[in-house]
């Protein structure tokens, strides 16, 4: 009969090393006896079920806290709707049991929480009681004591909730922050002051040394945007920092606000030894222009690379004029395609006689100026 | 006046219906779109507030199924900043006014007044 010791013999027999085509004669490895096989397979077990009892125990306890956030937070929902939406609530008397469960830190958190998110939706009486609240049940506290905390998305945290509620009296330690080492940090705290004092708020660019992200530039342009412009006093000074990124952002403060003012300033970064601020420099110039910028672009063209180079070329027809003809006609001979192109379009754009220069130097020398001259006919005919 | 709203934020709604009781309608406070549907078939509203973003059908979704159905309720939608198209394919769809968040409770009470106005001369 078959038995389980045949099937044993067989495993520990010559014909099955055969079979599996191992030498285990010769084989210096320890094979495991049945009592190793047996013990590994009790720790197994011992390691799955402490495995599962762990995450048992976490995912209750999660659900735990989820059902007593959910209590309080259908307790406590009615009771805030009802005063934030009263137009005649001045000081609002807090229910006892309220009071009670505000003294637990999870309660004052989920209700920051909630006033945070409805602050956000409203406007007008409805967002004043919100903060009317927010400082009645002290929760300014609890928002403040976050900026000194040591985890930065803590910090953070703070700062999204002072600055949603408005509590310009923390400005200073939220302006500190505009320089912390920490990217979010920064990121949130710049956010912050510019929410809170719109255009004043930039103030921050004299002090920080820590670079500001292209995605940052382009956040606090986008809320500048929908505020009222009320100036940009030290503009020339942030166009002299030392920090490149205050420089770039500068620059294009001044070029969407047509900052003309600062072209002299801005004309210096022609040469500054940052390309992304000389990239910069040139789109704002052309934006700010006088009469003496199209000549500036076309010296500092000699000693650039082929981006600002094209850069350059692609900004000129906003303020070339025949002035720059002979400059043009020298790029059309020299450089990469793209240049060659890109030079005749301004040359048919800003110079009299420009489309005609173009087709006879098409005719003299077909290849490829007979294409260029074709492509910007196109163009032109659009 | 019975208004229906549909937002999914619960606090929101709750404070939008606190605040337009006190002017004085009947509410009646839907928190997914899925309920919209339902409460607009069964109680007939006179006005609808719809916030655009809701669970199982959207705001989009309803206002262009109202309003083949019930063409002469006035829909007011809301919108988060920033969703301008949205905005314009819910007035396209024949939404008759839209607000956009943060906005002033004030705001809106004008625009029920407004639209409940032209309701009553057409």
């Amino acid at each position: 009969m078959h038995n389980v010791k045949d099937s044993f013999d067989f495993f520990t027999s010559d014909y099955a090393f055969v079979f599996l085509n191992v030498d285990y004669k010769n084989s210096t490895a320890a094979f495991p006896t049945p009592e190793i096989l047996y013990a590994c397979s009790l720790v197994f077990v011992v390691v799955t079920l402490l495995l599962v009892g762990v995450t048992f125990y976490t995912l209750n306890k999660k659900k735990q806290k989820f059902n007593f956030n959910n209590n309080i937070r259908l307790g406590v929902e009615q009771w805030i709707s009802e005063v934030i939406s009263d137009p005649a609530a001045r000081s609002v008397a807090v229910p006892e049991n309220f009071m009670v469960l505000f003294k637990k830190p999870e309660a004052r958190q989920m209700m920051i929480e909630e006033l945070v998110r409805n602050k956000s939706s409203f406007l007008g009486i409805v967002s004043d009681n919100i903060i009317q609240l927010y400082y009645q049940l002290g929760l300014n506290v609890d928002s403040r004591i976050k900026l000194d905390d040591k985890q930065t998305h803590i910090q953070c945290q703070g700062i999204h909730e002072l600055c949603v509620m408005e509590q310009k009296d923390q400005y200073g330690k939220i302006y500190h922050l505009t320089n912390s080492k920490n990217s979010d940090v920064r990121l949130e705290a710049q956010t912050a002051v510019i929410q809170l004092y719109g255009f004043t708020g930039l103030r921050f660019l004299d002090v920080v040394s820590y670079p500001i992200t292209e995605f940052q530039q382009l956040k606090l342009l986008e809320m500048l945007r929908q505020l009222p412009f009320t100036g940009l006093p030290t503009l020339d000074s942030w166009l002299q920092s030392k920090n490149d990124t205050v420089i770039s952002f500068a620059l294009k403060l001044a070029q969407h606000y047509k900052q003309v003012q600062v072209h002299k300033e801005a004309a210096v970064c022609l040469q500054h030894k940052n390309e992304a601020v000389r990239v910069q420099a040139v789109k704002t110039l052309a934006q700010i222009a006088n009469n003496t910028t199209a000549n500036l672009l076309t010296e500092a063209y000699q000693n650039e690379r082929f981006t600002n180079r094209l850069n350059i070329l692609r900004e000129l027809p906003k303020i070339a004029s025949d002035a720059q003809r002979d400059f043009l006609i020298v790029q059309l001979h020299e450089g990469h395609e793209f240049l060659k192109l890109a030079a005749a379009k301004v040359l048919a754009k800003c110079t009299s006689e420009g489309m005609e220069i173009l087709e006879a130097k098409g005719q003299e020398d077909p290849i490829p100026y007979k294409q260029i001259y074709l492509h910007v006919k196109a163009e032109r005919e659009r | 006046m019975k208004i229906l709203i549909a937002e999914d934020d619960s606090l929101i709604l709750k404070t939008m219906e606190f605040c337009l009781k006190r002017e004085g309608h009947e509410i009646i406070a839907c928190i997914d779109g899925m309920e919209a549907m339902g409460k607009i078939e069964e109680t007939k509203p006179d006005l609808i507030i719809l916030d655009i973003m809701l669970p199982y059908f959207s705001g989009l979704e309803i206002v262009g199924k109202i309003k083949q159905e019930l063409n002469a309720v006035p829909v007011i939608v809301i919108s988060a900043m920033g969703q301008q198209e949205v905005v314009e394919e819910a007035m396209r769809l024949g939404a008759d006014e839209y607000i956009s968040k943060p906005f002033n409770i004030t705001e809106l009470v004008s625009h029920i007044a407004r639209l409940t106005a032209t309701a009553a001369i057409a």
